[in-house]
């Protein structure tokens, strides 16, 4: 049968090995996403993947009094992605297609069916957008990534931050604020 | 339905937090503005492309591979007292606390440097700068002022200020008050 997060989190912090290599397989997609959204490349990734798991397992002893395990293990992953990303700053990633758009990009928003030349603009507009992420202040990218890109709730990006909720809204709208004006720019670039 | 309550209900519209009525109140106002709309397509469009951003799972080679690195350095790995943090955790801190000592620092020797700047022209600019339009400092206390011949210089308004106690001076940007003088009021212009 299969275990619950709970169970596994108990049998682990009693020292269960299993329950442990159980957790990482649960949840290591997950911190691998956020890591490579934040950082850009698998390297980085990996590194917060594995940092993650370490540090959860030295501190193993405080999650008997953890109410969520995965808000425990996102908070860690994301204070590590944020370290990380400030310690290589200056580093910044370039996107490997830095092609002007076109200028009379619209995206689909409707349910038809693209065109091919619509797809490629979106295609475009995607490669944009992923650049422009990494134009953003830390805590802005990370809001954007777990709430738009990861489908996190603010609330639960609320308590992975220890914030309230409305700093989460604001940063989230300040940041896709950001990211209009630089995709605005881009279009206009094309025109 | 102003534009600017429309606009500060956009984040909650692409969100789907608005409530049925309220969403249609929004929705009415942008069908009918512009601009409106335009922001609205735009912030549609941010959302749907960050939707569309994915991140590939790597192969289960690589997860083999990375739990047994995982295990390896867990291996003998005592765990920590619930207070632990981390070295880069306490480097954080520790910098947001330095920073923010600094911050404090610095905005407290501004206003110290700014109140002496102000505290020592007022000693040197004379009566005669006081002039119509241009940012002027009191050069002695407001007793002074009034029984001097320089009170044409001052308007009808400010004259009446003057006879309350307070003499309003325009100083683009700062805005206090005088402990050793009390009774002169600095204003912004």
């Amino acid at each position: 049968m299969t275990k619950t997060i709970p169970e596994l989190v108990n049998s682990f912090v009693g020292g269960d090995e299993n329950a442990f290599a159980e957790l990482i397989k649960r949840f290591r997609q997950k911190i691998y996403s956020i890591g490579f959204q934040m950082l850009g490349n698998h390297l980085d990734a990996d590194e917060v993947v594995q940092e993650t798991f370490v540090r959860i397992f030295k501190r193993r002893k405080e999650l008997a009094n953890v109410k969520y395990f995965s808000t425990f293990l996102l908070r860690i992953a994301t204070n590590y992605s944020i370290d990380l990303l400030r310690r290589k700053k200056g580093h910044r990633i370039i996107a490997e297609d830095s092609c002007n758009l076109p200028g009379e990009i619209q995206l689909t928003l409707s349910k038809r069916v693209a065109t091919p030349s619509e797809e490629f603009a979106n295609k475009k507009l995607l490669e944009e957008i992923k650049r422009a992420l990494t134009n953003l202040p830390p805590k802005q990218r990370l809001t954007a990534i777990l709430h738009d890109i990861e489908g996190y709730t603010k609330s639960e990006i609320a308590d992975m931050f220890e914030c309230p909720e409305a700093t989460v809204r604001s940063n989230l709208h300040i940041a896709r604020n950001k990211l209009r004006k630089i995709l605005r720019r881009q279009i206009k670039k094309g025109e | 339905m102003t534009c600017q309550n429309t606009l500060s209900c956009l984040d909650q519209l692409v969100d789907n937090e608005l409530t049925d009525e309220k969403k249609a109140q929004v929705m009415e106002h942008i069908n009918a503005c512009d601009k409106c709309k335009k922001e609205f397509e735009e912030l549609k469009q941010i959302k749907y492309l960050l939707s569309k951003v994915k991140t590939n799972e790597p192969s289960e080679e690589y997860w083999s591979e990375v739990t047994g690195l995982i295990n390896a350095r867990t291996l003998d790995v005592e765990p920590v007292d619930s207070d632990y943090r981390s070295h880069t955790e306490q480097l954080s801190i520790k910098r947001n606390s330095l920073l923010r000592s600094i911050i404090s620092t610095a905005a407290a020797l501004a206003i110290l440097f700014t109140a002496l700047l102000l505290g020592s022209q007022q000693n040197q600019v004379s009566l005669a700068q006081i002039g119509t339009g241009s940012p002027v400092l009191a050069t002695a206390d407001v007793r002074d002022l009034l029984s001097s011949d320089n009170k044409a210089l001052f308007s009808a308004n400010d004259q009446r200020h003057l006879a309350q106690g307070m003499l309003l001076v325009g100083i683009p940007g700062v805005l206090g008050r005088f402990a050793a003088l009390p009774e002169l009021m600095i204003i912004t212009e």
